[in-house]
């Protein structure tokens, strides 16, 4: 049992309403298991954020775990993570304009 | 009527030397071999401009070009392009907007507009459907671009014209002015300064026709489905409708690759202050969208209080907020919403415009300019009153803003001083919001592209959300991530579609979103591997226009720093594009391309391959 650091960036702050959260975690959770436990806690409207609504797929993004970096589409999810991790949900938005 | 969809069937030609306005019919051929937008331009243009010609003499000319979409309701068909032989970079430039202007520019009968000429006095051009008129523009001359838009507004008495125009950076010759309408830009490269060339102020156009697509019902179940798959996805149904592009600012931070006064890091510890969610709750005011489009990703911002306080502002974009924020070190956003005003106001882009600054304040900082040399600025890093200056100065063409309106390469050269080192240009022009080398696969694509420092040519979007076939510290099979990437940009800005839409489209490969959209609007029926075909017939048109300008292996680099300086700090620390590793790559992406490998020209099998024969004939004799 420990307990993990959820760092959010972009959109992702206001759809949860703030910047960070700390998560509880077992002692063999996933990438995957931080990414839902979070969903649980700010709920629906916060989950269409990181997933596709008509599929219910995750969106690529990028998740850092310290400054090692995971892609939420490429099987990586199921990294484990360890007590006192800083895990950080970076954000799907496409680039600049003009 | 034209014999496929979307297109309106003719561009129109107007001279300047004699006020003439003629139409240039479009082909079945040229539809279906370059679709529009880049495609459409470049063609006219090479086929046009004889190699040499000075890009603000006479001789140049500017398209505005249409995709076959613009004037439907496919969302994004807001965009048109602005395309010319740069005064930036020498070569071909396409630079592209939002807002308006394309669709009513298909209303009023036309696939696009070739500029040609240049006439004696200020002129502007109004386009009721065929009624086309000169007129003296000596009113409007000196003016700003959104007093020139309302003064032409009152005077033609149609509040819903839309008006195409330059600003008093563009009548000055600065290298990166852009054209405005609305207060959306095409920004980058310098078209504005070609427009300026030619005294020609603005144009206005209206019009009353429709616009045709083969099969409504068709149409209409295809554009509920894009719409739906647009409103589902996180980032076009999420993220950029709540913060726009700005939202993107900490992620790059984070990530080690956020251009920090003048790329000597990539890291800015101020950059929370300039985040998007920060400028939500402090400064947006209201949310809007270009024509038909659902995202709605543009913040109108106003500046409740502080020096800036009363700025309403359009913006700004995440390319603002680094060019102007970061860039210069400068953690304001109310400054940065002042500068971004200014600049459109002025009608200079804003990418190159906080890249020149950043510059100066690098040479101030090294000595390099005194403060005699800075007309007596304090260009330390970090000081927001002297950005605000020097908007002003390069948009008057001003003492120290006369020089930087050359863009840094050629403030560079007449400073000297080793000042070359710290320019961010790459072929010209002032590299945008991205590291090209803190992202190899966009590095390798950057180096290689037609614009040179743009973001537009390569994407940074697929390795910065972990959708690369390989992370972004990873050389192999770069040159072919590369070239999807660039080829999908083609696609992209030959349909004139926003870049927002890129994850729906596809990062690096046309998909078959392209084609349904490109064979329901037009009926064309094309095939995928035609349509991909279209892609990189138009890239390599746009190398040939550039090699016939004397482009080669050579100009295929990145700018000093990014070759030469690790990054020093962050989760990118120690990443750079060493010339060892960038040749390396160049020759896979040159065997890839179908270029010669000494001289970076296609191939004749290449061109031959793609219908270019004619072009061929330009170097293979």
């Amino acid at each position: 049992m420990g307990k993990v650091k959820v760092k959010l960036f972009a959109h992702l702050r206001q759809a949860a309403g703030t910047n960070e959260i700390a998560i509880e975690i077992g002692e063999k959770s996933s990438i995957k298991d931080v990414l839902e436990m979070t969903i649980k806690t700010f709920g629906p409207d916060f989950e269409k954020n990181l997933k596709d609504t008509s599929t219910g797929e995750f969106a690529p993004f990028l998740i850092m775990i310290g400054r090692k970096e995971i892609s939420s589409v490429k099987g990586d999810l199921s990294t484990i993570v360890m007590d006192g991790d800083e895990i950080s949900l970076l954000d799907p938005i496409g680039g600049g304009i003009k | 009527m034209f014999e496929y969809g979307g297109y309106a069937g003719k561009f129109l030609r107007l001279n300047l030397t004699d006020k003439k306005a003629t139409t240039l019919p479009l082909t079945k051929e040229m539809a279906r071999m370059l679709i529009g937008g880049n495609g459409f331009a470049v063609k006219i243009l090479y086929d046009e401009l004889k190699a040499g010609i000075d890009p603000l003499g006479p001789e140049n000319k500017v398209v505005f070009a249409n995709g076959p979409i613009q004037g439907t309701i496919i969302p994004t068909a807001g965009r048109n392009v602005v395309a010319s032989k740069s005064p930036a970079t020498g070569g071909f430039f396409d630079s592209y907007g939002g807002g308006c202007f394309g669709p009513e520019l298909k209303y009023a009968g036309y696939d696009g507009i070739i500029v040609e000429g240049q006439a004696k006095e200020p002129t502007y051009v109004t386009v009721n459907d065929d009624d086309i008129e000169f007129k003296d523009a000596s009113h409007l001359w000196g003016k700003m671009t959104f007093e020139t838009q309302e003064i032409l507004r009152k005077e033609i008495g149609d509040p819903k014209i839309q008006i195409t125009c330059i600003g008093p950076g563009g009548e000055k010759l600065v290298k990166f002015a852009a054209v405005i309408w609305g207060a959306r830009a095409a920004g980058r490269g310098g078209v504005g300064a070609v427009l300026g060339s030619k005294k020609l102020k603005a144009i206005s156009v209206r019009g009353s026709q429709d616009v045709n697509v083969p099969d409504i019902d068709a149409f209409e179940k295809y554009l509920t489905e894009l719409y739906g798959k647009i409103i589902s996805n996180p980032g076009t149904g999420q993220a950029l409708p709540k913060l726009g592009t700005p939202g993107v600012t900490t992620v790059q931070n984070q990530l080690g690759i956020l251009g920090t006064n003048n790329w000597q890091t990539e890291v800015f510890d101020k950059a929370e202050k300039i985040s998007g969610d920060v400028m939500r709750k402090n400064m947006v005011v209201r949310d809007r969208g270009c024509f038909a489009c659902p995202i709605r990703c543009t913040k109108m911002s106003y500046v409740r209080d502080g020096p800036y306080a009363g700025t309403f502002d359009e913006g700004p974009e995440y390319e603002t907020i680094f060019a102007f924020g970061s860039m210069c070190g400068i953690p304001s956003l109310e400054a940065i919403a002042k500068a971004d005003l200014l600049s459109d106001e002025y009608g200079i882009d804003t990418i190159s415009a906080g890249a020149v600054t950043a510059f100066a304040m690098e040479c101030y900082k090294e000595g390099i300019l005194s403060k005699d040399d800075v007309d007596g600025i304090d260009m330390t890093f970090g000081n927001d009153s002297a950005l605000i200056e020097m908007i002003h100065k390069i948009g008057k063409r001003e003492g120290i803003g006369d020089l930087m309106a050359e863009g840094t390469d050629r403030a560079a050269i007449k400073i000297g001083k080793g000042a070359e080192k710290f320019s961010s240009a790459i072929k010209g022009l002032e590299m945008a919001g991205h590291s090209p080398r803190g992202m190899k696969g966009f590095g390798i694509g950057v180096a290689t592209g037609t614009r040179g420092g743009s973001h537009q040519d390569a994407r940074p979007t697929g390795e910065r959300i972990g959708k690369s076939p390989t992370d972004r510290f990873t050389t192999e099979g770069k040159p072919a991530y590369a070239i999807g990437t660039q080829h999908t940009t083609t696609m992209q800005d030959a349909m004139c579609v926003c870049r927002m839409t890129e994850g729906i489209y596809g990062l690096w490969e046309i998909s078959v979103e392209h084609l349904n959209t490109i064979n329901i609007v037009t009926g064309m029926n094309l095939s995928l591997e035609e349509l991909a075909l279209c892609a990189e017939r138009i890239v390599n048109l746009e190398r040939a226009f550039n090699c016939r300008e004397g482009m080669n292996r050579e100009s295929d680099v990145l700018s000093i720093r990014f070759m030469t300086e690790p990054i020093p700090e962050g989760p990118s620390k120690g990443m750079y594009y060493p010339s060892g590793e960038l040749e390396k790559l160049k020759d896979e992406y040159y065997e890839i391309r179908g270029w010669d490998k000494k001289t970076g020209v296609p191939t004749k099998q290449k061109f031959e391959e793609l219908g270019l024969n004619q072009e061929a004939k330009d170097f293979y004799k």
